[in-house]
């Protein structure tokens, strides 16, 4: 029963891979990346489950305090960068292309 | 019940996420993930997790999207984005390998029955037993990411302050 799980966590992050390839603005790359995230902590709680030990849910609370933590610095990454160029499109960050 | 609550949960989470990697404003993708999380916040409860479900819908739908519906509306980019989009051919492949990673773990999953889940103490996922876990055996963890948070806050002021003098 708790294959099912482990495949809908598959599923969710196969979907959030594809936006973070195949999407060029910055904002739907990092909702991608939050998906990807969660895809994963969902698989840590049905191996919790299926293995009855709850360091999966506490590995859960970390995932999200970093979660947490990473978009409010990405976010403001991005306030900076719209600044900056006036666009959020990843293929116009460019400088650092030798 | 538990099959009907992973149903549903599935079916919503899985449109929900596919409309969030293929909407075309920022706005759609952003309310359509709102969606996809609490379809996940609600499949947790079958595991078990009911602290986890509240407190995901807590964070994420409750904090984290309502952080990212302010930067998008603050920045005003719901229109400005139009054919700003990768050729077919390069979208194509990365939806092939999105598909091939997902059948490696398919596959890997599907190899290796788990078995039925083994029967759990009355706490298991509830307030008390996580948190009585968190605190005996990861206090230092849970201290540590005070200060990853407090790092955060300092970089996200630094990085969003406006500097006026360096761009006039």
């Amino acid at each position: 029963v708790t294959e099912r799980y482990l495949i809908l966590g598959a599923a969710l992050f196969a979907i959030g891979l594809y936006g973070m390839i195949a999407r060029r603005n910055l904002l739907i790359v990092l909702m991608s990346l939050e998906l990807m995230l969660n895809a994963v902590n969902l698989t840590f709680v049905a191996y919790a489950r299926q293995l009855g030990n709850l360091d999966g849910h506490v590995f859960f609370l970390m995932v999200m305090a970093v979660a947490a933590a990473e978009i409010a610095v990405g976010l403001s990454i991005v306030i900076a960068i719209f600044r900056l160029k006036r666009s959020v499109d990843t293929a116009e960050m460019s400088e650092l292309k030798g | 019940m538990g099959e009907l609550v992973f149903w549903t949960c599935a079916g919503v989470a899985i449109a929900s996420a596919l409309m969030v990697v293929t909407r075309r404003n920022p706005m759609y993708a952003a309310f359509y993930l709102v969606v996809a999380f609490l379809a996940l916040a609600a499949s947790l409860v079958p595991l078990d997790a009911t602290f986890l479900a509240v407190m995901h819908l807590l964070v994420y739908t409750g904090a984290i999207m309502v952080l990212f519906l302010f930067i998008i509306m603050l920045l005003n980019l719901g229109t400005v984005e139009g054919d700003h989009e990768y050729p077919f051919r390069f979208r194509l492949f990365a939806a092939l390998l999105s598909a091939a990673i997902f059948a490696l773990f398919a596959y890997a999953f599907g190899r290796s029955p788990l078995g039925p889940p083994p029967s759990v103490p009355e706490e298991f996922g509830r307030v008390e037993g996580v948190g009585s876990h968190l605190f005996r055996a990861f206090v230092l963890p849970f201290e540590l990411v005070s200060a990853l948070i407090l790092a955060a806050i300092f970089g996200t002021v630094v990085l969003a302050r406006r500097k006026e003098r360096i761009e006039s």
